[in-house]
This record gives C-alpha cells, sequence and structure tokens, in this order.
C-alpha cells in the first residue's frame, strides 16, 4: 500500500515522564485516503498529531523508530494539523493574515503569499471574512479559517485533533462536505477521535490506538467485525446495530429499518420506566422561573430577547441551539452572573440577580464548559471542599469524602487535580456541585472533550442529581442523548425561544430543522420513541434491544 | 471598527511618524495660533480618515477631561505672575494636550493591530519581536475573557471578589487563589499559540517573507503636511 505517512516502530517520552506516551506505534496513513485515528481520553492520539506535524520536534524526543517520510524542520508544512481549541489555534489578529501566515513563514515570494491566501479564501470560506477578526468567528468558521491556512501551506495531509468538539449539529454537517472538499483538492485527511458519528461512511481507514499503542488498522468494515469491543462506542447507533446483531445482509441498517422492527410484536420491556412514567415523574414545582427576561452586552446589540420558561423541581431541562445562539447567556443570567436588563428570574420566590454570591452558590451551581476554568485548588479533596468551607457548611470531610465518592474519584483525593485526565476533571466538578449541594445545576456542554466512557458516567451523575430532587438545566450539541437523558428542552434561535417542549419533541424539532438525518429523520424519532416507550435509559439499551430483536429472527 | 477610505490605504509607517511624532513636535514648538490650526487639520483627518468624531470623543474623553481640569489647577497652583496670564498659558497647554490625545486616538482608531507587527518587520525589527507583539495583541482579548470566565467560577464557589468592608481580610488571600489559575492557563492558551506557529511552519532559523513596502499617493500626502506643520512650527520657535 502507498502510504503517505508511516510511523515505524515509534517510542516518546515526554520531558520528564516516567512512562512512554507512544510505545512501539507502527501505522501507516494511505495516500489520498480520510483515515481516523480512534482511541479513549488520554490513549496518545494528539501526540500523534504533534509528532506527525513536526511540533515535538523542539521538546521531548523520539526514543526509538522514526517517521517516514524523514523531514527536516523545513518541510514540516507537509503535515497540517487543525488543533481543538477554536480560541488559541489562531496566531494572527485578521483572517487573511492567519491564511497567508504558513506561506510567508515558509519565506515564499509575497505575491505568491497573496495568491495562495485568496485563492484557499476562496475555495474555503469567502472572501467578505479576509478582515475579520477571529474574536467574531463561530467555532465552525475558525476551524474553517485554520483549514485554509493549512491548505495555503500547500500541504500533503492535514490532521484534525477532535473536530467535533467545538462545532454544534448544523456544524458537524457542514463538516462533512468540507472534507470531501479538502479531499478532492488531493489533500489527504486524518481524523484523531472518539466520535465518528455522520463521518464514518467517509472514512475509508482505521487505526484503533490503545494507552501509547496501536491495536490494530485497516479498512474499518474489518476492524469493525474483529476488533467491535474497541470501536463500536465511536460509530453511530446503526452501525452499532449492525455489528451487535451480526446483520446477515450487506447493506447498512437504517433508521427506517430500526423503526419497523421496534413496532414489530414482542418488543421486550427494558424496565418499568416506561415513556409515560418518565415525564410523569417530573413534579409540577417551579424551580426557576425566566419571566420576560432581556439582556444586552452593550445598548446597541440586544442578545437575549423576551425569553421566558420554568424549570420544575427534579427536572432535567435542555437548553439547545446553534453555536452564538445565547444558551450560554441564558445560563449565566439564571445562575445570576450576568443581569438582565429587565425581566425577572425567581427561584423559590427570590430574585436570584439579588441574591449575594456566597449565599446563591448555595442554590446554584455552574459547571464550566472547560474544567480548568473551575480548578483552583492543589488536590482533589481541597478542590471539593473549597465551596462548602466559603459557604460555611457544615460536616464538610463527609460532605467531600461523600461526594467523591458518588462520582468514583474518591481514591484520588490527595492527588492534584493537574494529573487527572480531562473526564476525571469533569466528574470532580461534578463532585463539587454535589459537595455544595445546590438546587440547580448548570451544565455548559458537558460532553465536551469525552469520550462514551467519560460520557456515560457524567449523564450518571445528572441522574444522580435529579434522583436526589435536584434540577439541571444542560446545554449541549449532542441531541442523540437528549430523548434519554432529559425531560423538557427548549430551543434557541438569535437570542429567542422559538421552541419548548417534551425533549423527544425537541429532538424531532432539531432533526427537521437542521435537516440533518435528512428523510431519515422521522424515522429516527419513530425509533426512539419507541425505544423510550419500552424503557430504555440510554442509546446502548436502544442498541441491545433492536439487536436483540434482530438475532431473535424477528427483523429478517 | 472598520474603516475604509482613501487616507485609511495611508501605511503604518507614515501614520506611525506623522500622527505620533512629526504633529504633536509641532503642536509643542509652535505658536498658539498654530495649534488652533493643527487641532483643525485633526479634525479635518477625522472626516478624511473615516474615524466618527463620537468614536474619538469615545476613546479620549476621559484624558481630554482630564488634562482641562487638571492642567489649570496645576497653571494656578505652580505658575507665577498675572492671573489672567495664568490662566491663558493653562489654556494654550490644555489645548496642546488635547491635541495630543485627539491625534493619538485617531492613530489607534485608524489602525488595525496586525498593521504594528508588519511595519515592524518592514523596518527590519527582527522577526521574533514582531511576532512576539502579534502574539500579544492577540492574547489580550482572550486573557480577559479567561479572566472573566475564571472570576465567574469563583463567584459561583461562593467567594466574593467586590469590594466590601467584610470581605476586605479575605480579599488578598482570594486575589491570590484567583491568579494562579489564570496564570497556569495564561502559559497553557501560549503554549498552544506557540504549536500553532510551529504548524504554520515558523522556526526560528529561516527567514520569513516580509511584506513589501510601497509608498502611495496618501502616504506621500500625509507626511508632506506633517512636515509642513513642522517646519512653521521651528520656523516660529
Amino acid at each position: 500500500m502507498d502510504f503517505i505517512l508511516e510511523f515505524q516502530k515509534v517510542d516518546y517520552r515526554y520531558p520528564g515522564a516516567v512512562s512512554l506516551a507512544l510505545n512501539n506505534v507502527s501505522f501507516g496513513i494511505p495516500r489520498g485516503s480520510i483515515t481516523s485515528i480512534i482511541g479513549g481520553t488520554g490513549s496518545g492520539k494528539s501526540t500523534i498529531i504533534a509528532l506527525a506535524a513536526g511540533i515535538f520536534q523542539e521538546y521531548g524526543k523520539i526514543e526509538q523508530g522514526k517517521i517516514l517520510p524523514e523531514r527536516n524542520m523545513e518541510q514540516n508544512f507537509r503535515v497540517g494539523a487543525v488543533f481543538q481549541n477554536p480560541a488559541t489555534q489562531i496566531h494572527q489578529l485578521r483572517v487573511i493574515d492567519e491564511i497567508r501566515s504558513g506561506p510567508i513563514y515558509q519565506g515564499l515570494p509575497w505575491d505568491e503569499c497573496v495568491k495562495r491566501a485568496d485563492q484557499s479564501l476562496s475555495n474555503l470560506l469567502t472572501k467578505d471574512y479576509a478582515l475579520r477578526s477571529p474574536d467574531k468567528l463561530s467555532a465552525g468558521e475558525v476551524q474553517r479559517v485554520t483549514i485554509a491556512a493549512a491548505v495555503a501551506m500547500d500541504c500533503e495531509v492535514l490532521f484534525f485533533d477532535e473536530p467535533f468538539s467545538f462545532l454544534d449539529t448544523r456544524g458537524r454537517k457542514d463538516f462533512t462536505e468540507l472534507l470531501r472538499n479538502i479531499q478532492n483538492q488531493g489533500i489527504t485527511c486524518v481524523i484523531v477521535t472518539h466520535d465518528l458519528r455522520q463521518i464514518e461512511e467517509l472514512v475509508n481507514w482505521l487505526i484503533v490506538i490503545k494507552k501509547g499503542k496501536v491495536v490494530t488498522q485497516g479498512i474499518p468494515a474489518q476492524i469493525l467485525k474483529e476488533y467491535p469491543s474497541d470501536v463500536l462506542p465511536v460509530f453511530s447507533l446503526p452501525t452499532q446495530i449492525k455489528i451487535l446483531s451480526e446483520w446477515k445482509e450487506s447493506d447498512s441498517i437504517t433508521w427506517k429499518i430500526i423503526a419497523d422492527l421496534l413496532h414489530k410484536p414482542g418488543l421486550p420491556l427494558f424496565s418499568k420506566n416506561t415513556i409515560e412514567k418518565k415525564y410523569s415523574s417530573v413534579p409540577e414545582a417551579k424551580s426557576l422561573t425566566f419571566s420576560n427576561v432581556n439582556f444586552a452586552y452593550n445598548s446597541s446589540k440586544i442578545e437575549i430577547k423576551d425569553t421566558s420558561f420554568s424549570m420544575n423541581k427534579g427536572e432535567i431541562f435542555a437548553l439547545l441551539g446553534a453555536n452564538g445562539s445565547g444558551k450560554s447567556t441564558i445560563a449565566k443570567i439564571a445562575a445570576g452572573l450576568l443581569k438582565p436588563s429587565s425581566g425577572q428570574i425567581v427561584f423559590e420566590n427570590t430574585d436570584v440577580t439579588k441574591i449575594a454570591a456566597s449565599t446563591r452558590a448555595k442554590t446554584i451551581a455552574y459547571l464550566f464548559q472547560q474544567p480548568d476554568d473551575m480548578i483552583f485548588c492543589s488536590t482533589v479533596a481541597n478542590e471539593v471542599a473549597l465551596g462548602p468551607q466559603t459557604m460555611k457548611l457544615n460536616q464538610i470531610e463527609q460532605r467531600t469524602s461523600e461526594a467523591l465518592k458518588s462520582v468514583g474519584l474518591y481514591e484520588y483525593q490527595d492527588r492534584s487535580p493537574d494529573t487527572l485526565s480531562g473526564g476525571e476533571k469533569r466528574l470532580l466538578c461534578f463532585a463539587t456541585a454535589f459537595s455544595q449541594d445546590a438546587e440547580i445545576i448548570i451544565l455548559d456542554e458537558p460532553e465536551y472533550g469525552l469520550d462514551k466512557k467519560y460520557w456515560k458516567l457524567v449523564q450518571q451523575s445528572i441522574l444522580k442529581m435529579k434522583e436526589s430532587g435536584k434540577s439541571s438545566l444542560l446545554i449541549t450539541h449532542r441531541i442523540e442523548s437528549l430523548p434519554f437523558l432529559c425531560d423538557r428542552a427548549c430551543i434557541v434561535e438569535r437570542g429567542e425561544i422559538v421552541y419548548e417542549g417534551s425533549s423527544l419533541s425537541a429532538f424531532q424539532f432539531v432533526l427537521k430543522k437542521e435537516d440533518i438525518f435528512d428523510e431519515e429523520a422521522e424515522y429516527m424519532v419513530n425509533a426512539y420513541s419507541k425505544a423510550l416507550e419500552s424503557g430504555c435509559k440510554n442509546e446502548d439499551e436502544m442498541v441491545e434491544m433492536v439487536s436483540m430483536m434482530i438475532r431473535k429472527g424477528q427483523g429478517n | 471598527m472598520s474603516y475604509a477610505s482613501f487616507i485609511n490605504s495611508v501605511s503604518f509607517w507614515p501614520k506611525f511618524l506623522s500622527l505620533l511624532i512629526l504633529i504633536p513636535i509641532a503642536a509643542f514648538l509652535g505658536p498658539g495660533w498654530l495649534v488652533y490650526i493643527l487641532i483643525g487639520f485633526a479634525l479635518l483627518l477625522s472626516l478624511v480618515l473615516n474615524v466618527l468624531l463620537r468614536d474619538i470623543w469615545k476613546s479620549s474623553r476621559i484624558y481630554i477631561i482630564s488634562v482641562v481640569i487638571a492642567i489649570p489647577i496645576l497653571s494656578l497652583i505652580f505658575l507665577k505672575g498675572d492671573i489672567a496670564l495664568r490662566i491663558s498659558k493653562a489654556i494654550d497647554l490644555a489645548l496642546r494636550f488635547s491635541l495630543l490625545i485627539i491625534v493619538g486616538s485617531e492613530f489607534s482608531l485608524a489602525t488595525n493591530p496586525s498593521e504594528i507587527p508588519q511595519g515592524l518587520l518592514q523596518a527590519h525589527f527582527p522577526k521574533q519581536f514582531a511576532i512576539t507583539v502579534m502574539i500579544a495583541f492577540r492574547m489580550l482579548p482572550l486573557i480577559s475573557k479567561k479572566i472573566e470566565t475564571i472570576s465567574q467560577a469563583f463567584r459561583m464557589r461562593g467567594i466574593e471578589l467586590e469590594f466590601k468592608i467584610k470581605n476586605l481580610l479575605k480579599l488578598p488571600l482570594t486575589y491570590t487563589m484567583l491568579v494562579t489559575p489564570i496564570v497556569k492557563q495564561t502559559l497553557e492558551m501560549s503554549m498552544n499559540l506557540y504549536e500553532t506557529l510551529l504548524a504554520r511552519g515558523y522556526t526560528k532559523e529561516r527567514s520569513i517573507t516580509v511584506p513589501p513596502f510601497t509608498i502611495r499617493l496618501a502616504d506621500i500626502a500625509l507626511i508632506s503636511i506633517s512636515v509642513f506643520f513642522l517646519y512653521i512650527s521651528i520656523a516660529n520657535f
């Protein structure tokens, strides 16, 4: 096979680290392919990008093995990289300067730099973006600018580090189009991710990595058969069902097939938690009420318009909408961090904005999108104890240990939070909320940067809050989990609530509006509805149920 | 804010030389009547620069008001002689300082921060210096956003950051705690930006392309007018 880039028995260690980050790693990236490197959090995926793009030639060292073709620093531009965090992957002050920067750093003639940048800009964005500041762009637009910058460098291989982390549902769909566009320009694409939904059909080479070692590599269909447990979580539900049920036919499983199967007689009842129970279990007592809330950062631009909704006690309420639609602003107003220009936010007959920070924290906990933004202490236990200490709550030690036990971090209590993985840090944030014993917890995209294992643990933590009668306000782009996880949802568009209803109906609204699954959307909603009716509590149970139906022979 | 006009095509260095060096020197060396002409020129320039007077006023009012209040008071205290003369001198000085503030504000409003590192490269400053300046401009809004988020996270843990009498004793400790994550995250952000630089093919060794410096009609016009004012001011000094 013709590999454009090849790792041969590479051992890599970070400076000062005891263990190897990559251990005897060998794989190849076929020329012209869309390759995906998949693996859980901390498996070494980002290290591979940094090595391939030549970023780590300056620090750390490859102890053994080599990367082919061997390149010097001058040739590194052949491999481009698009990083995960939009805010810090643009180092220039205008879009056009960012796109020009690659050719400029290569020392190409000025006219050539301008020509390449203009061409790349018109291929991937529009010329209107040229003079815009990166701070005014959405996550998807920033991603495009970074890709355009890499393309202008005339790179042959382009790595994407977790390209979906910051993208909303629409952004994910646009990314698939973008990927085709880049491939058509003759560039080999490598997507490093733990989530292949929506792009799985484009991927024609798969490399599975686990704890710094390559488990396997090859054609996705083959790997799915041979190593299902290692790769299944990153694929879409229909693919998971196809593999688990040992679907005999060569065609893929569609949502229509799934919906039909779930409507056949003999569907097992998964648990007593049927759809009627799920929704009727929500008590009607109001927890947090927004009444005609308006908000503007400055007088010229109104961010939130006449927003009204209320959350019930013990309810998981979702805020959905595209990037920049105003979800986080609403959440921050709810937390009392931003003051509305008019309207009221009431929690149990008290105006939230009029409560002092120290008192408010006893009522509302806020989990920021990036856990690092809310971790301040030197040990895990101190971090969890910080809130109760500040609020002068009693039994601090007991609260701390109980909170840590509930998220499975009790054994880590003496460790520094810096030594935890991204997923563990997220769980630590939950522990801080548990220890504060807040009545409402606000979660800003808790799925950010998490693989399926940790997302499941986070969902369990949210459900634990619900069980103890607490309410959750959840901002999420992971709409596939919505019907199982949430009770109700509202959809925000340009600062206005355009829809409010049950989580299933909101799910339907989003699918139709965004045109994400095209004609499959209706069947998808149908299948989810039936799965909920039969008591499935999460996507895994739904996969299991449908697979069971197929295996029983009722599907064929 | 984005501005586009004929004069906005003035390159960084002529703009810098004219607005931040020649005109301020002319304003301080020149006779009183020239200051009025220069103020008129600065206001006219704002029309040509397509910078709204309202924006100039917004960005410079605090300094202009301070100067207009402070200079007469200081003059009355420290200058000797007739009161009318002291007031006239104070007005003259206040006008000169206000002019300085106005042209400084015009420069900042008509200059995109990205022009500064490019200008430094054109003036053959070391590339490391120019890129450091650019990264600093890029980092400022990122750090300010980070500080806001981390402060909000503090508040959500019940920690008060406001200056209140009951908090005064706790504040030093609170702010020390606040600084640690900010420094840590700033370092992380700078590492990420550095990695982005490397991903764009930047190396210490290789020389980079410098945007060409071209003299345009607008550059010549602005420099010529500024030199003319400087000449008049020196001639009347």
